[in-house]
């Protein structure tokens, strides 16, 4: 891939160019780069308030983003944030139930209403069933934002 | 040990070393293999290690890391009472009546139950030990310990590196932290480390609007039932693991919900440590952190002597707890710095190299390292400059263990 775009970029150095050939390329926006990407804490965080709407903020969430070291601004080394499969770790998937604290999904009560609200087109049978199962909305919208399919975007 | 096997450790290996069973902590011209025989460095006794030669990604031995978080006053906690200088620097923070351990130096007066563990040959106290280019920065230093590559962006941790070496993501609970949150130095590229708060274990801080944690957990883990699907799905091969790891460490905690209320003292992450060890859990590593603030600028007689109390009690009772386990365990302490050695009113400030300890039933109580004490200057410890500290899990590349 990188020889691809160098060779693109060496051409006449255009920066326009490259982002294109990036924009275009199979890796990028092939079938195959598509729900590849680990959900970082914070794009979990937005995607459930965008979903659910937001009522007060709770203070505890800047709790739980610096126990997932993902406080925004804060990095919790000169490395950066965690990313990919680190995000998959036992706390950290575990903890993202605490990002619910933005919002309560309480609005919205079947599977279908719950999964577009948070931008999940599609989901697995085996998914669904156990979305089905939850005995009401709260639960079944707590579970839909810690699904396999809501952890990749 | 002879200083060659430490002049074998060059800055390429301090960075390039760590992907293997080999841990290396810091400089110290050490290398301390814990759970395997190292009859050169005499550090631990061979009767408690491993048989020679032995290189196994699971044994029943512990390493109990303890982050002083902060940057500890070494020079308070192994004080030189022995040396004119230190009375020089320090007129109102100087350590009075320490416990003599040698005519030289001598341990902070609290630290009465570490110093009748040295006297009983189970404390290892290492000295000089620092980084290669000291940061004084908090960020980075503590960046430089939970890496163990200075020059390396990829964030891994020198522990982490160790259990994607061996247990992979087979066995989350090798790895447990102990404090807010993850410790970087666990993180991993191909392993899964744990990391809890308290007695409660691995739980959700749920919104008020759950009541139980047990309900919402036992449907979430039908995201990851047994076949196909989970074999070729990452994310329900996490899940599982996640929900696994929580349910092991219900039956080993028998956690209340009270305890979540408790304060993060060195007392009571020790003591979790214990009953993890005790349990069937299993841990390999336990990476404490988030206790205590050990960054003493201002008021430091009263904060550091209370530290110093907190942590004599804290390894009191935990070896107390561990019973007949604790042939099996090894504790070692760290901290991104330490302070500089001439006073700024009535704290310290950032400094590069200190002592530390490694204690327990398996380690040789002695000084080691470079007897730095007489080295150090009005505003820095200069690091031993002869090599650095190894701590070998299991295997020690041949030039480390051998000669």
């Amino acid at each position: 891939v990188v020889e691809d775009l160098a060779e693109i970029f060496r051409e006449n150095y255009s920066t326009m160019d490259l982002v294109k050939k990036i924009a275009w390329h199979p890796e990028f926006l092939g079938d195959e780069a598509i729900r590849t990407k680990v959900r970082t804490p914070v794009e979990r965080l937005v995607a459930i308030a965008q979903g659910f709407g937001s009522g007060e903020v709770d203070q505890r969430l800047g709790y739980s983003l610096h126990g997932m070291a993902y406080l925004p601004f804060n990095p919790p080394s000169p490395a950066g944030y965690p990313r990919g499969r680190i995000l998959l770790g036992p706390h950290q998937i575990v903890h993202a139930f605490d990002l619910l604290a933005v919002a309560a999904p309480n609005e919205y009560t079947t599977t279908d209403e719950i999964t577009a609200r948070i931008g999940l087109m599609s989901i697995s049978d085996s998914t669904r069933a156990v979305l089905e199962s939850a005995t009401d909305q709260v639960t079944r919208g707590a579970l839909a934002v810690n699904s396999p399919e809501f952890a990749l975007v | 040990m002879s200083d060659k096997i430490c002049d074998l450790v060059t800055r390429r290996q301090f960075v390039t070393g760590l992907g293997s069973a080999m841990l290396l902590v810091a400089c110290s011209g050490r290398t301390v293999s814990v759970f395997q025989p190292d009859s050169t460095s005499g550090l631990v006794d061979p009767t408690l290690a491993l048989p020679n030669g032995s290189v196994g990604p699971v044994t029943d031995r512990v390493l109990v890391v303890v982050e002083m978080g902060g940057g500890n006053d070494g020079l308070n906690m192994v004080v030189p009472h022995g040396l004119d200088k230190y009375y020089d620097l320090r007129k109102n923070i100087r350590v009075q009546n320490p416990i003599d351990l040698d005519g030289e130096i001598g341990l902070h007066p609290e630290l009465g139950f570490v110093a009748s563990e040295y006297e009983a040959g189970r404390v290892a106290l290492l000295e000089g030990v620092g980084v290669p280019e000291p940061d004084l920065s908090h960020f980075v230093s503590m960046a430089n310990w939970w890496t163990g590559k200075p020059d390396s962006s990829d964030g891994t941790g020198w522990l982490g590196r160790y259990l994607d070496g061996t247990v992979g993501y087979t066995a989350p609970l090798a790895g447990i932290a102990i404090g807010p949150g993850p410790s970087r130095a666990l993180l991993g590229n191909a392993s899964y480390a744990v990391a809890i708060r308290d007695e409660t274990g691995l739980n959700p801080d749920l919104p008020g609007w759950i009541d139980t944690p047990d309900e919402l957990m036992g449907v979430w883990a039908g995201f990851a039932p047994g076949g196909a699907e989970r074999e070729t799905d990452p994310v329900r091969q996490a899940i599982g693991t996640a929900v696994e790891a929580r349910d092991q460490l219900a039956q080993a905690l028998d956690g209340t919900s009270s305890a979540r209320t408790r304060r993060p003292t060195i007392e009571n992450e020790l003591l979790l440590a214990a009953k993890l060890i005790s349990s069937g859990v299993s841990p390999t590593i336990i990476y404490i952190h988030g206790f205590g603030d050990f960054d003493t600028h201002l008021d430091q007689r009263t904060r550091h002597d209370n530290l110093m109390t907190q942590l004599n009690a804290a390894l009191e009772g935990f070896w107390a707890n561990l019973g007949s386990n604790a042939d099996r365990v090894v504790i070692l302490t760290a901290s991104e710095f330490g302070r500089r050695p001439k006073e700024n009113g009535s704290g310290t400030d950032h400094g590069t190299a200190a002592p530390h300890m490694l204690m327990g039933p398996a380690v040789t109580g002695r000084r080691h390292g470079r007897n730095t004490v007489t080295e150090f200057s009005r505003r820095q410890w200069k690091p031993d400059p002869s090599g650095r500290l190894s701590l070998c899990l299991h295997h020690c590349p041949r030039p480390l263990a051998g000669s």
